[in-house]
């Protein structure tokens, strides 16, 4: 009976097992298709039909014509810019909200909680919000990719979730030794809250890093765009790439391995961190539950 | 010397006599032009005081503004950018040249528009208030056409500045028809326009074919549908193609790009003019057996299967790479296949416009207007010294401006042979080993800009000129839908009726093409959804701007 | 009771005083606190009410020279882009590809990171188990426009997909031509780029599962499947209706994003949602107040469909956002 069970068991796990196997393939193999097709040689990729499974030929080709873009070079600078000096908005601007709102006690509470909450259903929408960074001052400014999203009210909320789980005693002490709330912030809570903190940085750090719309709006200036807006230029509008002359014969097969090398290198600062972010999921599933 | 390069020929040296006279006629005073004392008196500050003071005689004002001046535009990239340019031209570059032989520097500030739709991005900087001193885009685009863009406060009508862009005025004066086309129904300027002075710029695409296969297969280049399916067929089943024919699908539908090849059913996309009446062209008979037509091919693969989503350099490739062996594209692209197989048996022949065998004539070919709204610049309302601007924008209308624009700087790389502009070896040898393209891109203005265009590159090399020479239809002339100008009522109608009709017969067109509407079945379907678009009342408001173009004075 | 009684007593005038002096209090005791929550405030409302303020606009023709204010009120007493909009003949086919897209991506791309979760809890080997969680999670980090560029050479046909195809005989078709693939595309993808980074949620409410139920389920005899029925499923319920009522409140946002990025006219049919035609009228033909007039109507649509589904949720399971 037992045994059988067990059989049973087995079998649902090598199936299990086999089938998730398959998604992590599913998951892995179109980056992997594209880092094969940027070694590739132009003239292979042409006569080459079916699935890639190694580069054909190698070749540094792409590469060089990716690094011929300036805007690619401009566009890391100012991606770099704003993810910066935006995580630095977004992780003051939601944490001093948080802090807010995880104090007991507090006459002014319900109101500016009602406040804020409203804003996660109505918003002004694409028209009126375009005007209004506009009357700021802020059209045609990196700002304009970096002041208004300074707080996402779902991330306020869940940070909010984590210092709510900060023992009193821990604050208590503070105030005692007749710290203010500021001391309580920046002293206790926010070292305390380095796992939520990492979580922060890496919701808004990926949203920055992915962003492209809010650029297209706000930034006329094509010096001023960030990494994403090059790409969306190169990879899906199709802006021709500066090839001639003999190439031009497989220039359809060359501007595909190019594109996949700008897919490839525009990836690579993510796969490095990756590492290092993944162990802060945790962190987030720990944030997410307590918010459920 | 052919009767065209003659006309053009004579029609210059008209040019330089009235430019002269006109020249004299102003100069009340004996100033010597680009001499110091003109230049310390000319310019934005002190003729501005001339204005106001209409007593005192006229200052006759001279290139370039001194001390130098700047404007801004709406551009991506600045233009004296020479970082991918080989310094082998930087003394020549065309646009150094301009800043210095103006004076004026020009600002990029970003948002440049395109030729035919203004691009979101410069609708944005409309709408944000902060305009540059000039502003690039098909104005005769804009929502409500160029008289709205002046009533909106945008940009302002020049009509009255007249004085400050004589050379333009004295193009205008010699070309009537011209005059017609830029301005508004109410005989407003509103542009610096750029206009294809020279004849044959009107037609810069079309249909080419792999002579070298026609003669290997033992075929004649063909004049008839049937005739045409033979030789795809013929190509696709000896050449081993996956198809024998490919183009961008947005050719069906833009600029008269595929008009040569559906001249045979006497159709176009969208509008076109048959003795005074408007005619849209999915409304006409010959959309029908055009649109059946081209889906058998599609159907039979011999029309690309991808060709609803390829680029011209894609179309490139494949007719350069031998992927297929008929393509429609653009002169530039034919001219760069073939240098690409420069030293290999690879010939190229153009395909004419096909008879419409009912009427016995191809009323159609490719065709760009002389004048139709794109790269035109104007001055908005927030430019402070429109004189300047104005002045600015001139120069290239001048005879030395048109000299320069066209054939860069004379010595370098044009010479005056005869009283007529020819290239030097400068261009056609040149040492750095760059070819004639690419080094008049380098010396002369190019388009894109408010120029005039007189000789085109395309034209100038003897292989391209044999592919050009057989797009040219003359009878497409008499039947161009031209840039007329829409009132604020018309507008509307067209905003709201026929960004659905145009959609939905670009959907239509390449659903009836790709097979998943059968023109026997669907078409009863497809004229009855267009009359419920309004397609009646947009075909009113086309007539109706086109008579009152008609009526412009010229 | 005593004090029940005694406020019951007081005047309108003295509880307003009351309310006073009491805000009072709280404000001295706690400035510094108002003071560091200020810049919120500030950002919220500059931020998010201003632009809440320009609404108004549905209402007008608005025109960038006279100003949100100065733009006269448009026909119908302000209703004409509503108007507009819904007589607009493409109206039926907007909301049909909007509410299609959003219905299938629910249907299938809401399951699919529930199923994940649970086999992945179900896994035994915990290196096995990491390395899928590591990949799975890994596409989310790519960027739409990276994905779509990816999807768009995918497509081609002579793109990864036909090759694959090919093997199996298949003729090669252009996806991102034909409008009967788009919705397919556009929700696989969605699913491939989200489905392990959801997952997290439920793994977390997975892994908050007493093992000792597990045991006991196991003693009684219960197989996987009905371990799994009974025991897992029941217990992060809250957290599927929690996450279903959020999709639900998304029905009409199909974003234009990614569909701004993948569609061309020969697939409009099937492709062209709300928001991009909004964005192609309201952007591209200079018509604001057309625009935002849709958004609105967008939003008041999604917030009653969140009203409408947090009402049935809290009847039939007892769990609500609110």
């Amino acid at each position: 009976m037992l045994n059988k069970r067990s059989k049973a068991e087995w079998f649902g796990d090598s199936i299990n097992v086999m089938i998730l196997g398959f998604l992590s393939l599913i998951m892995l193999y179109p980056m992997l298709y594209e880092l094969f097709m940027s070694f590739s040689v132009a003239s292979q990729v042409a006569k080459h039909r079916g699935v890639l499974l190694w580069p054909l030929g190698f070749t540094l080709t792409p590469y060089r014509l990716v690094f011929a873009e300036k805007t690619i070079i401009s566009g890391y600078r100012n991606t770099f810019f704003v993810l910066s000096i935006g995580l630095v908005f977004n992780i003051t601007f939601t944490s001093l909200g948080a802090y807010f709102l995880s104090r007991k006690n507090v006459m002014l509470f319900k109101p500016v909680m009602i406040m804020i909450l409203i804003t996660m259903y109505f918003s002004g929408g694409l028209v009126p919000t375009w005007l209004n960074v506009n009357n700021l001052g802020l059209y045609n400014t990196l700002w304009a990719l970096i002041i208004p999203g300074a707080i996402n009210t779902f991330n306020l909320i869940l940070l909010r979730s984590y210092f709510l789980s900060i023992p009193d005693s821990l604050l208590e002490s503070v105030f005692i030794d007749g710290g203010g709330h500021f001391t309580a912030l920046f002293k206790v809570v926010i070292p305390v809250s380095l796992p939520a903190m990492m979580v922060m940085i890496l919701y808004y750090g990926v949203g920055h890093w992915n962003s492209w719309f809010d650029a297209l709006i706000y930034l006329r200036t094509r010096d001023l765009w960030p990494l994403q807006m090059v790409l969306r230029d190169i990879l899906i509008q199709g802006t021709d790439l500066d090839i001639r002359g003999e190439e031009l014969i497989n220039y359809e097969q060359l501007q595909e391995t190019t594109k996949a090398a700008i897919v490839i290198i525009t990836t690579v600062p993510i796969l490095m961190i990756y590492p290092f972010l993944q162990k802060y999921f945790i962190a987030g599933l720990m944030v997410g539950s307590l918010k459920g | 010397m052919n009767q065209k390069k003659l006309l053009r020929v004579i029609s210059m040296i008209m040019l330089l006599v009235l430019t002269t006279s006109l020249l004299l006629s102003c100069q009340s005073t004996p100033t010597t032009t680009g001499s110091t004392t003109g230049q310390t008196t000319t310019g934005a500050t002190t003729t501005k005081g001339t204005t106001g003071a209409t007593t005192t005689e006229k200052e006759v004002f001279s290139y370039p503004f001194d001390p130098p001046i700047k404007l801004t535009i709406n551009r991506d990239n600045s233009p004296y950018d020479v970082s991918n340019i080989d310094p082998a031209f930087h003394d020549v570059f065309a646009w150094n040249v301009y800043k210095e032989k103006t004076g004026v520097e020009l600002e990029v500030v970003g948002a440049s528009s395109g030729a035919y739709e203004m691009s979101e991005s410069f609708l944005l900087l409309l709408a944000s208030g902060d305009y540059p001193d000039l502003m690039q885009a098909n104005w005769i685009r804009f929502p409500g056409g160029p008289q709205a863009a002046m009533d909106d406060g945008y940009i302002i009508e020049l009509t009255p500045y007249q004085e400050y862009f004589p050379a333009l005025m004295q193009v205008y004066a010699e070309h009537p028809d011209w005059y017609q086309m830029v301005q508004t129904d109410d005989n407003k300027l509103y542009n610096f326009p750029y206009l294809r002075g020279d004849p044959d710029a009107h037609t810069e695409t079309g249909m080419v074919i792999r002579q070298d296969w026609l003669d290997a297969l033992n075929l004649e280049v063909p004049t008839t549908i049937d005739e045409l399916t033979e030789v795809f067929r013929a190509f696709k089943n000896e050449y081993g193609l996956a198809s024998a024919f490919t183009f961008e699908m947005r050719w069906l539908w833009l600029e008269w790009a595929s008009a040569g090849l559906s001249s045979a059913y006497g159709y176009t996309y969208p509008f076109f003019v048959n003795d005074g009446e408007v005619k849209f062209g999915p409304l006409e008979p010959g959309f029908k057996a055009f649109m059946a037509q081209m889906a058998s091919w599609y159907e039979e693969q011999l029309l690309d299967p991808d060709f609803p989503s390829i680029n011209k350099a894609t179309v490139q490739s494949k007719f350069a790479s031998g992927e297929v062996g008929v393509a429609i594209q653009q002169l530039n692209n034919v001219i760069g296949c073939i240098e690409a197989n420069a030293g290999t048996d690879y010939k190229v022949s153009g395909v004419p416009s096909f008879k419409n065998p009912a009427t016995g004539d191809a009323m159609f070919s490719h065709y760009y207007q002389t004048y139709d709204g794109s790269f035109g610049v104007a001055i908005s309302t927030k430019c402070d010294d429109i004189e300047s601007a104005a002045r600015f924008l001139d120069y290239l209308y001048t005879e030395e401006g048109q000299l320069f624009s066209t054939y860069g700087t004379e010595g370098v790389s044009y010479e005056m042979v005869n009283g007529e502009p020819t290239f030097t070896d400068y261009l056609w040898n040149n040492p750095t080993g760059a070819t004639p393209g690419e080094v008049k891109g380098r010396v002369s203005m190019g388009a894109n800009y408010a120029v005039i265009r007189w000789a085109f590159t395309g034209h100038m090399l003897d292989y391209a000129k044999v592919v050009h020479k057989e797009w040219v239809n003359e009878n497409m002339a008499n039947h161009v839908y031209p840039a007329t100008t829409f009132t604020s009522i018309e507008a509307a109608i067209v905003s709201r009726n026929f960004t659905n009709i145009d959609t939905y017969c670009k959907e239509s067109i390449a659903k009836f093409v790709t097979g998943q509407w059968n023109t026997t079945t669907d078409y009863d379907a497809f004229i009855s959804q267009l009359e419920s678009y309004g397609v009646q009342s947009v075909l009113d408001v086309y007539q109706a701007a086109y008579d009152r173009f008609a009526a412009r004075s010229r | 009771m005593a004090q029940h009684l005694s406020t019951g007593y007081l005047t309108r005038q003295g509880k307003l005083q009351r309310f006073k002096s009491r805000l009072v209090t709280d404000m001295k005791h706690n400035y510094t606190l108002y003071l560091l929550v200020l810049p919120v405030i500030a950002y919220y409302i500059v931020f998010r009410y201003f632009p809440i303020g320009g609404i108004q606009i549905a209402f007008k023709d608005y025109k960038p020279a006279l100003g949100i204010f100065g733009s006269p009120w448009t026909i119908h007493y302000g209703f004409g882009h509503f108007i507009d909009f819904v007589t607009n003949p493409y109206f039926e086919r907007l909301l049909r590809n909007t509410v299609l897209i959003s219905f299938y991506s629910l249907l299938f791309g809401f399951p699919a990171p529930i199923v994940l979760a649970i086999m992945l809890s179900e896994l035994r080997g915990r290196k096995y188990k990491k390395v899928v969680q590591t990949l799975t999670y890994f596409p989310h980090f790519i960027s739409t426009v990276v994905v779509c560029g990816i999807i768009t050479q995918f497509a081609l046909s002579d793109g990864l997909f036909n090759q694959i195809g090919q093997l199996f005989g298949a003729q090669p078709v252009s996806f991102l031509q034909k409008p009967e693939y788009f919705r397919t595309i556009y929700v696989g993808s969605g699913i491939w780029q989200g489905v392990g980074w959801s997952s997290i949620i439920y793994l977390a409410a997975i892994a908050s599962v007493n093992s000792e139920v597990y045991e006991a389920a196991a003693l009684d005899g219960a197989g996987r499947m009905r371990r799994i029925i009974h025991v897992t499923l029941p217990h992060i319920e809250p957290t599927i209706v929690l996450m279903l009522i959020m999709s639900v409140g998304n029905i009409m946002n199909v974003g234009s994003e990614k569909v701004l990025l993948l569609y061309n006219p020969s697939i409009y049919e099937t492709a062209d949602v709300i928001s991009t035609y909004v964005y192609r009228r309201g952007l591209l033909e200079f018509n604001f107040s057309f625009s935002t007039a849709v958004n609105l109507m967008n939003s008041v649509i999604n917030f009653l469909m969140v009203l409408g589904a947090n009402a049935i949720s809290r009847k039939v399971s007892e769990t609500s956002l609110f």
